[in-house]
Parts: C-alpha cells; sequence; structure tokens
C-alpha cells in the first residue's frame, strides 16, 4: 500500500492505492493510472491515457502491472509487430474492456501519405467511451506534439522519469545483494572533469523555489564519495555511478548494463562498456539515428520509408554501426546500450529531440 | 632597437635621424598583429564549426577580437613614435581626428559603419542576410567592409557605410536555426486541403527540419484567381541546410501530391479550359526559394 500525493488547484490531498502484485518500478505512476480508470458505476468518460518513457522498457513494466491489477476484461495490443497490422480502427474498440495499446509510435511513419494511420486511430480514439491505455517512446511523443499537437488527445499524460543514481541502485541489487562482489580491476582515469551542477535554492518565507546551475572541476571517480577524494573508494558505489552515468537512469538499459557485467556474482569495472563517442555526422545520419531513437526498434523497411534513398540508409546504417551507436538483431536496428547516452546527449545538442 | 627612441629622447633620432629600428618596430607590431588577429580568428573559425548550436555566437567574437589586436598595436606604435604626455595626447587626436575626417571621410564612415555593426549587431558573422540584391552568409565583418559568401559561392564584398545606411534583414540573427519559406502552387481544381496536409507530413519527414514547441512550423493558403498558393514555413536546423530542405520539400511534396492527382497549375497566359483534363505536364510558374519576410 503506498500514499499519492497529489496537487491540483493548489491543494493537497492524499491517496491510499492497495496493490494487488509486486510493482517493481513506478508505484505512484501505477496508482496514479488506477485512480483515473472508471469504476463499476462510474458514468463518466474515461479519459484517454498516454503513458511516455525513453525507452519501451520501463513503459512495458508499467503496462504488465496495470494489466494484472485491473479486474475487468483487458485487451492488450501491441503496434511493434507487424507493419501491417491494421489497415484502419473502425470498430477497433467495440468489445467492452479495457484497451491497452502499447507502442503507438509504430502508427507513423515520417513520409507523406505516413500520418494516415495514426490519424484514424486518434479519430477512433476519442469516438468510443471505453477505456483505453496507450505507451508511446518519449521522443516520438514529443515529436508528435509539435506536429500534431497529440497532448489534444490525451487528458492524462503519465512521463515516467529517468531514476536518480539511488533508485537505480535499489532496482539493481536484487535480494540476494550480499552475494554480488564487486571489484575495481583496472586504473581508473581519475584525472579533473568539468561539472555542470544546479544548486537549488528554496526560499520558504517568499514560497520561491529555484535553481542555479554552475560548473564545478572534481575528480573523475574518487570525488564521487563524498570525503573520499583520493582515497579509495567504494567499488560498489564506482560502478554503480558509471552505470547511471552510462544509462542516463533509464532502468532498461541500466539493468542490460548491469547484467552483462556481472559473471558468477561478480561485477567488474573492465566489463562496464566503454562510453560511444559520437563521430562527425551528416544530417542524413543524425535523421537516421533521430529515428531510430524515436521508434527504439524500427525494421529496414520503416527506416527505408523515411530516408527514400537506400544508398544513403546503407551508409547512414554502416556508419552509425562502425562509431558503436546502434545495433541490428535481425531485421531490427536500435541504439546500443553503451551509446544510449551519447546519442540522447548529441541529439538534444542538435534540437532533433529533446 | 634603438632604446633612445622608444624612451622618448628624440632628440637624439632627430639629429641622427636613424629612424630604422623605429620603423622595423612598427612593420613588426603590425605583422605580428595581422598574424595573431588571423591565427586567432582561423582558431575560432575551427572551433565554430565543432558546435551546431553555438557556431554563430563564437563566430561572432571575430571581428571584436580583430579591432581590440588592432587597437592595441595602433597605441603602442603611437607611444613608440611620440611617446606623448597627457595634452599631447588629447592635441593629436583632435588634429588627427580632423585631418582623417576632411581627407578619408568615406574611409572613416566604413570605418565607424563597422564599428557600429559589430555593436549594434544588425547581422552577425554566420548569420545569412539579404542586403540590396545580394543573398549570403556572412563570412567577416571588418573594419572597412562586410564580406558575404552567396549560394553559388561568390564572395561579396560590401562597404561597411552602405550597410550601415540601408535596410539589412537577417534570417536567423545569431542562431543556427532558420526559418524556410517555401511556395508551392497547385491548380484551382486541385483538393488544396489535402495538398494542405501532404505538405505537412512531408515538412515532419524531411531531416533538415526541426518540429517543436520552440520552433513551430505552418502551412498556408492563399487562393488566387487561377491558382492556390500554398506557403510552407519551418525551421531549418542549420541555414546552411536551406537549399537542400527546400529541394527535398519539392521532391516528396510533388510526389505524394503527384498520387492524389494534385497537379501545378498552367503558366500564366495559358487559359484553364485549353488544359483542363491535361494536367501533370507543367511545373511550378514560379520559385520562391527565399522568402525574408
Amino acid at each position: 500500500m503506498i500514499h499519492i500525493y497529489r496537487n491540483q488547484n493548489g491543494d493537497s490531498t492524499t491517496q491510499t492505492c492497495i496493490l494487488g502484485n509486486d510493482v517493481p518500478l513506478y508505484e505512484s505512476r501505477v496508482c496514479e493510472i488506477l485512480a483515473h480508470i472508471r469504476k463499476p458505476g462510474d458514468f463518466r468518460t474515461p479519459p484517454k491515457i498516454a503513458i511516455i518513457s525513453p525507452t519501451s522498457y520501463s513503459r512495458t513494466i508499467v503496462a504488465d502491472c496495470l494489466s494484472r491489477e485491473i479486474s475487468i476484461l483487458v485487451r492488450n495490443i501491441n503496434f511493434s509487430g507487424n507493419e501491417t497490422l491494421l489497415p484502419d480502427f473502425e470498430g477497433f474498440f467495440d468489445e467492452h474492456a479495457v484497451y491497452i495499446c502499447e507502442e503507438c509510435q509504430y502508427l507513423y511513419e515520417r513520409r507523406p501519405h505516413g500520418f494516415d494511420l495514426l490519424r484514424s486511430f486518434l479519430s477512433s480514439l476519442v469516438t468510443n467511451s471505453r477505456q483505453v491505455i496507450t505507451t508511446w517512446n518519449q521522443y516520438s511523443w514529443n515529436f508528435l506534439c509539435g506536429f500534431l499537437h497529440i497532448e489534444r488527445w490525451f487528458p492524462i499524460v503519465i512521463t515516467l522519469p529517468l531514476l536518480t543514481l539511488p533508485e537505480l541502485k535499489q532496482y539493481l541489487l536484487p535480494e540476494r545483494k550480499d552475494e554480488i562482489r564487486f571489484t575495481i580491476d583496472i586504473d581508473l582515469d581519475n584525472t579533473l572533469e568539468f561539472v555542470s551542477k544546479d544548486l537549488d535554492v528554496n526560499i520558504a518565507s517568499l514560497n520561491l523555489a529555484f535553481s542555479i546551475p554552475y560548473i564545478t572541476i572534481q575528480r573523475r571517480y574518487a570525488s564521487f564519495i563524498p570525503l573520499l577524494a583520493d582515497k579509495e573508494a567504494i567499488p560498489e558505489e564506482l560502478i554503480f555511478r558509471e552505470i547511471h552515468r552510462l544509462s542516463a537512469g533509464e532502468p532498461g538499459i541500466a539493468r542490460e548494463i548491469f547484467q552483462n557485467a556481472m559473471v558468477e556474482e561478480e561485477i567488474r569495472f573492465s566489463r562496464l562498456p566503454k562510453p560511444s563517442q559520437i563521430p562527425d555526422l551528416d544530417a542524413i545520419d543524425i535523421f537516421v539515428l533521430t529515428l531510430i531513437l524515436m521508434y527504439e526498434s524500427p525494421v529496414y523497411s520503416r527506416l527505408n520509408e523515411s530516408v527514400n534513398d537506400k544508398a544513403m540508409l546503407n551508409s547512414s546504417l554502416y556508419r552509425l554501426v562502425s562509431a558503436g551507436l546502434i545495433m541490428r538483431k535481425e531485421d531490427m536496428w536500435s541504439v546500443s546500450f553503451e551509446g544510449f547516452s551519447s546519442v540522447v546527449e548529441y541529439l538534444k545538442q542538435r534540437r532533433m529531440i529533446w | 632597437m634603438n632604446e633612445s627612441i622608444l624612451t622618448g629622447t628624440t632628440e637624439n633620432a632627430a639629429i641622427t635621424g636613424d629612424y630604422t629600428a623605429l620603423v622595423l618596430y612598427i612593420i613588426f607590431l603590425y605583422a605580428f598583429t595581422f598574424i595573431l588577429s588571423w591565427a586567432v580568428g582561423r582558431f575560432l573559425q575551427q572551433f565554430s564549426e565543432l558546435f551546431s548550436k553555438d557556431r554563430v555566437t563564437i563566430k561572432m567574437m571575430i571581428p571584436l577580437i580583430k579591432i581590440v589586436f588592432y587597437c592595441i598595436a595602433t597605441w603602442f606604435a603611437f607611444t613608440a613614435i611620440l611617446d606623448p604626455s597627457y595634452t599631447e595626447t588629447i592635441a593629436f587626436f583632435g588634429l588627427f581626428g580632423a585631418g582623417l575626417g576632411l581627407g578619408l571621410k568615406d574611409l572613416l564612415a566604413n570605418i565607424i559603419g563597422g564599428i557600429v555593426i559589430i555593436f549594434e549587431k544588425p547581422f552577425q558573422v554566420g548569420d545569412k542576410v539579404a542586403f540590396s540584391d545580394y543573398y549570403g552568409e556572412v563570412s567577416d565583418i571588418g573594419l572597412r567592409t562586410t564580406r558575404l559568401v552567396t549560394p553559388s559561392d561568390d564572395v561579396v564584398t560590401i562597404p561597411n557605410f552602405q550597410i550601415f545606411t540601408s535596410p539589412v534583414s537577417s534570417g536567423n540573427f545569431g542562431s543556427t536555426a532558420m526559418m524556410v519559406v517555401t511556395d508551392l502552387y497547385i491548380d484551382t481544381n486541385s483538393d488544396y486541403s489535402r495538398a494542405q496536409i501532404l505538405v505537412r507530413e512531408t515538412i515532419a519527414s524531411s531531416p533538415y527540419v526541426i518540429i517543436s514547441n520552440d520552433f513551430p512550423y505552418t502551412v498556408l493558403i492563399h487562393s488566387f484567381p487561377f491558382y492556390h498558393r500554398i506557403r510552407a514555413k519551418a525551421y531549418v536546423t542549420d541555414h546552411r541546410y536551406e537549399f537542400e530542405y527546400q529541394s527535398d520539400l519539392y521532391q516528396r511534396a510533388w510526389n505524394a501530391m503527384k498520387n492524389e492527382n494534385i497537379h501545378p497549375p498552367p503558366y500564366p497566359g495559358v487559359l484553364m479550359d485549353d488544359l483542363s483534363g491535361k494536367g501533370g505536364l507543367i511545373g511550378n510558374p514560379v520559385h520562391k526559394g527565399i522568402d525574408m519576410s
């Protein structure tokens, strides 16, 4: 049981949420969504809900939890599979059920005529009285907000935030925490680096809170541990700090890195991947990288529809794979785990995502 | 170097007439300043290319640094020649200014125009500007002239005084992102609402465009007697992609519209009735690639 603190119209209210199953992540968000779902005897038109996150991992966790928690009939639909899944959405929401539509970013393609399916979906969404929960890639969602103002179709938007270091540590460390050993088996680059930080200022008497950004210099690893700069740092802390840096706090990416680094109950620093360096990319390369990040696992044909030039697309994919930024699994392309944070940072700087 | 000259004991210099060291010193001073300002300018040019968002901001500093360097060099040269007292300095600059004002009026006007451009910033190095009949990227703001590189790679040198006294429009004004306005024309029988949607989707599909709340796009329709104009306004990520974006937009939009029986209008002067039912053969009557309005 957890308590949700909500602030609406300036009033703080407390709600109690009882979950029947274990929720590994985002408990409060699951409770918030459940609070919006229409109960028996409630004649309101249920609000359409959008759940957004940078990767599918956290969305899937939340969607699975919701499926288990909702006591009435639930229909799960995932759009990431078949590219030619649905010609139109006429009569799609006829059944009396709660619909969970996952990976809705696959409903559009960035090409002329490529948004017809999405328009049809949105139109059928608002012309029925069913409870519909949708999940979206965060970068696709932001793009669609700029392009279509998609937020107008969804009164409730739940953003699954990136995890902080303590949250990430708590999530990754399993119950058999004591059995896992952490080893620093390489010489760490302990040179100085510039770090951007925010100084949070809170003036309670004026009801004013703001942050002042500043730049500081610190040692790359040792000084992450307070009062331990230039002394022996705790290996566990250093490894988690590095995982957090590589994953940018995204739980799915962090979990992959964590599991790949573990061999026989031991996690070695040397097994953590090196962050990818972004080479000099041209506009088409950046566009392809953006598409892959926005869809997460697009197939080749989907990319080709957007780029409209096979030779250019192949050249871009080759360059991006060579740089270790993306990887191929069968016919699907996705951003590599070690490249995730660099790619997100780079594309944000280029204003392709935000 | 002759120390007596530099320390201001000009009597000896006047008697002996040996100004060689002084002349060499001044030549060396300006040569050094030229090389230093060129090197710093070159470094900042290269350095700025590493950044997408801040490229223009870094380039802005180049003319300012050049002016500072030359001012310092001139001050050193001036003190080396005369080593004047305060009163002499004031008197010198007064006479110097009056002399130059009369004799080199145009040159001074250009220099003052350059300084005003640097401080007032109607545009900056790296901006896309339209001035008179010229359009291009500002490559250098000098003390006397400003240089533009046109899309056809011609370098246009414009005296600062002319820029200072005439209207100049800057397409991006210090930012790398720039709004590009592109017009497409369709005939009156075509479905202009569908054409508008297709142009919107074409913009969203372009590799060169930013679409966000900070960089909105818009597609407008204006009806004329013999055709509809579809005006697409969108921000390119970098103003250097202006023409690539337009070319991409034309290509994709016309391909998409062709499939939906949306056609360009006939050429002006040709009756619509003569061509009814024969659409799809004619290109745009007007290609208005650059529109700073």
